[in-house]
């Protein structure tokens, strides 16, 4: 593509942002992600008796003395989450004007600077055809982070796009972070395979659907052929008129309510959104709204 | 169904030129888009259209078809033959004085114009209109038209008269139209009441409210002047103000020198009396100010009476039945006679008489520049006179019924015969020798025996007023009779004329407008502006039509660059300010029921068709192209 542009002021806004996750059970030590389980980071949590074996370290001497009784003090577990974002780099994502790739590589590339600043492990993976092909492998960190981010400018769209065969058989890790799936979801290739699968992962997932204003209200009217960008055997020959419009909104309608409601059905967050809208109105008002973050 | 302009369904042709033009540009536009998921997903959503919706989709062209195919007949202009739907119209338009009446600005006559141009509208093609305009005798307006549009121009052409009008009038030229035609249409408008039988009566009157003067009148003592009259009002109850003015001179600013307020109860006359200090006036003017319908009958400009001129006769006679005729002059005539006898009558000394009266002597020449009567004077020797003598007629018998001849007056049928026998008793007149007189054909002839004229008047060759007697008095018993006198007053009135006898008239009245001696020409301009030249040459009296309400001025050139002015004042008729009559007009015979094949040709259906053929392809047009946006 080489047209991504990162907006330093906006990253500095958007570090205010704190992702929101459930399933924080896995993760490497010495992340910014409190986890349930009891560990060492300096935040107290409770009380519990001392067993033998425990760290008499931990032993609070303090409540000894009033208590006579041997307490061990405990503390939140914090833990570095594994944040992986896939992008659908079919061609139906750029196809002439349309903007929805760069608007992709764009939420990409803002979540993966949000997961450095949490201290968090990102990765970006495209998806073309049954291939997923990691772009920015596991990296931490600010440096890293623009080190690494200018490979999205190396990414090519194009072929077709099967988000599940391509997901399956990778290794998506356990409750260890966030998976993020950015695509226009217009498809009849199976993707719910794919989120039942990075369900099951107990990973937190988000889908975004990404589409254009034409796609979501067109304008076109009267006699044409449609001939699909991703595929140029298939093609749609009408006279556009007001019942096909109408029909049309109800298409869209349903595509979006599908895709709602299989994520909520699974714990899995979906927003949609517009390549003309201002990203600022992804992060601060639908993420936030949503709860994805905070 | 046929056309005027055939040649104009050639535009049919346009027809499948805008097919083929739809079909070119019908054409699928292709194009690439990100992807067809939800084009074909909305196929599961498209609902089953109905068969009538398919159309839509051609509707533009559809209704272009329509619209070529209406503009096409438009051109071609169609005409529909309608079995038995035309008829002959015939209007009876009352034009009389209170069709004027107006309300809120619109005249009964322009209703009643409404009115027929309505009917003339609703009727089909193929009739015929006719409007007999009643003023003060009814005529032809229009007859036969059978342009819709010209007849409607010339109902809108005619203008109500100022004159009285009665609708009975028409009646003949109706009964005419209506025994040509049974089936004829027949149409009674006008303000009045009437109930008619075979024809159709619209009444246009709305009950307006209406003043008028019934009487007026004014008397001058010294400088006070006092009106006096009566006025109406005809519908209602009014308290109404009359106001009196004059003018110094003639057409002169009106000055207001006092108003008076009369209380009058519907229908009845109220008298009035309105004094004031006017020095010297040319013209009164009594003016109602309250508004009504018609404002004309609420003024009346009375004029000061013409002076009359002094009379100074020569009466040249030997005869001793002279002092019938000095006498009657003289005490009937208010004139100054002085009697000479013949021998010392010579034409170079006669001078300053107005009027010379030769009884029973013919002079050599005759004077000029004054009036003359001939009293058995006339033996063929006098010039000028234009009298030819012919012979002498006497009796057979010396007594008994054959001793003498019975003379008969005219019938007074034209005016100058009536100004002649004014008063005139009708006493029987025998006369015992008469003269047969050739005479001039534009004499008048007063008495008459077996087709001579005994007593006739006119202008002679001198362009004189001439009074020739073919009969002596003294053979005859009509210098005992009080008609003697009756007539040598009317005749002296006749020998010494003023230009007008009367100020005030009638609309519709005939004023005489006497040729003065010494008269060049006479102009008489109407109040609508429009000026009339006499023809005075030969004649001694003119008529004047009065068919305008208001002042008619009078304008005479006399020799010597003299000229005189005078006014008239024509009111209007008070049976048109009372706006009653009417009655029961009848058209003899049983109505028809025949009709004529009509025809509609009327091109507004096809305007509003295609306009709302454009308007409904306007209306996809924006459908299409923004409402489903």
């Amino acid at each position: 593509m080489g047209n991504l542009v990162i907006n330093e002021a906006f990253l500095q806004r958007v570090e205010a942002l704190q992702t929101v996750l459930k399933n924080n059970i896995a993760g490497m030590f010495g992340g910014n992600h409190k986890s349930r389980t009891f560990g060492s980071s300096c935040e107290f949590t409770d009380y519990r008796n001392y067993q033998p074996g425990d760290d008499i370290t931990k032993i609070d001497w303090n409540a000894y003395a009033r208590f006579e009784t041997l307490y061990l003090k405990l503390y939140h577990d914090e833990r570095q989450l594994h944040t992986k974002i896939y992008i659908d780099v079919s061609q139906s994502m750029a196809y002439g004007n349309c903007k929805k790739g760069t608007m992709a590589l764009e939420i990409a590339a803002t979540l993966a600077y949000l997961s450095v600043t949490e201290l968090d492990r990102v990765s970006v993976y495209t998806i073309r055809n049954s291939e997923v092909t990691e772009v920015i492998s596991s990296i931490s960190g600010r440096e890293r982070y623009f080190a690494e981010i200018n490979k999205l400018n190396d990414v090519e769209f194009g072929g077709d796009c099967f988000i599940a065969e391509g997901l399956l058989p990778t290794q998506v890790g356990y409750g260890d972070g966030l998976s993020v799936i950015i695509s226009d979801f217009l498809t009849d290739n199976d993707y719910e395979s794919a989120i039942d699968f990075l369900a099951d992962k107990k990973r937190d997932l988000l889908c975004v659907q990404v589409l254009t204003s034409e796609e979501i209200n067109p304008k076109v009217r009267g006699k044409n052929v449609f001939y699909d960008s991703e595929n140029e055997g298939r093609s749609y020959r009408k006279n556009i008129n007001k019942d096909i419009i109408r029909a049309y909104r109800e298409a869209v309608q349903y595509v979006q309510d599908r895709l709602r409601n299989y994520c909520n059905a699974r714990g899995a967050q979906y927003v949609l959104f517009r390549d003309n809208a201002p990203i600022d109105e992804l992060f601060f008002e639908h993420f936030t709204q949503l709860g994805v973050m905070k | 169904m046929s056309f005027y302009f055939p040649l104009g369904l050639l535009g049919l042709l346009g027809i499948p030129v805008l097919i083929l033009i739809y079909i070119i540009k019908s054409k699928y536009t292709e194009q690439t888009i990100t992807s067809t998921y939800l084009w074909e997903l909305s196929e599961k959503f498209l609902k089953k259209r109905k068969p009538i919706s398919k159309l839509t989709g051609i509707l533009t062209l559809i209704l272009q078809i329509l619209a070529v195919a209406v503009v096409s007949f438009m051109i071609a202009h169609p005409v529909f033959t309608v079995e038995a739907a035309a008829t002959d119209y015939y209007f009876i338009l009352d034009g009389s004085a209170s069709m004027n009446m107006q309300q809120n600005g619109v005249t009964r006559f322009e209703r009643a114009q409404d009115e027929i141009n309505r009917i003339i509208d609703k009727s089909y093609g193929g009739s015929s209109y006719t409007l007999v305009l009643v003023n003060d005798t009814a005529g032809i307006a229009f007859e036969g038209v059978t342009d819709k549009k010209q007849a409607k121009a010339n109902v809108r052409a005619l203008h109500a008269g100022w004159t009285e009008g009665e609708c009975s009038s028409a009646m003949r030229l109706a009964q005419t139209y209506f025994d040509d035609n049974p089936s004829a249409t027949i149409y009674l408008v006008s303000d009045k009441s009437y109930e008619t039988e075979n024809m159709t009566f619209i009444d246009v009157c709305k009950g307006e409210n209406n003043y008028a003067f019934t009487e007026c009148d004014y008397a001058v003592a010294g400088s006070q002047v006092t009106g006096s009259g009566s006025v109406i009002s005809y519908q209602s109850d009014a308290t109404i103000t009359v106001e009196l003015g004059y003018t110094a001179e003639l057409g002169g600013e009106v000055i207001a020198a006092g108003q008076v307020q009369v209380k009058t109860e519907a229908g009845v006359p109220s008298e009035f009396s309105v004094s004031a200090e006017i020095p010297r006036f040319a013209s009164l003017r009594f003016y109602i100010a309250s508004s009504d319908a018609m404002q004309e009958d609420n003024v009346v400009i009375r004029y000061d009476a013409a002076k009359t001129q002094a009379r100074k006769v020569l009466l040249v006679s030997d005869l001793p039945d002279s002092v019938y005729i000095h006498n009657a002059i003289a005490r009937a005539g208010m004139a100054e006679v002085e009697v000479m006898p013949t021998q010392s009558y010579d034409p170079a000394k006669v001078s300053g008489y107005g009027l010379c009266v030769f009884n029973g002597y013919t002079p050599a020449t005759l004077p000029q520049n004054t009036a003359i009567w001939l009293i058995d004077a006339v033996d063929g020797s006098g010039e000028g006179s234009g009298v030819t003598f012919r012979d002498y007629e006497e009796p057979r018998d010396t007594e008994g019924p054959n001793s003498y001849y019975e003379v008969e007056y005219v019938e007074g049928n034209t005016a100058q015969e009536k100004k002649f026998l004014k008063n005139i008793t009708g006493s029987r007149v025998v006369v015992r020798k008469y003269a047969q007189y050739g005479i001039p054909r534009k004499f008048t002839t007063v008495m008459r025996y077996d087709g001579n004229a005994l007593i006739s008047a006119g202008i002679n060759e001198n362009n004189d007023r001439e009074v020739v007697f073919a009969f002596r008095i003294g053979d005859s018993n009509f210098g005992l009779l009080e008609d003697f006198v009756i007539l040598v007053r009317n005749l002296m009135d006749y020998s010494f004329p003023s230009v007008i006898d009367e100020t005030v008239y009638t609309c519709g009245d005939t004023m005489v407008v006497n040729v003065v001696p010494g008269c060049e020409s006479i102009v008489v301009t109407a109040p609508s502006g429009k000026s009339t030249t006499l023809d005075t040459f030969g004649n001694d009296m003119c008529e004047v039509q009065l068919n305008e309400t208001g002042s008619y001025s009078i304008l005479v050139k006399l020799t010597g660059n003299r000229d005189m002015s005078l006014c008239s004042f024509a009111c209007v008729p008070e049976t048109e300010s009372r706006a009653e009559g009417g009655g029961k007009l009848a058209l003899l015979g049983n109505k028809g029921s025949e009709k004529k094949d009509g025809y509609y040709d009327d091109l507004l259906a096809f305007f509003i068709v295609i306009a709302v053929l454009l308007l409904a392809d306007w209306g996809v047009y924006c459908y299409e192209q923004y409402q489903l946006r």
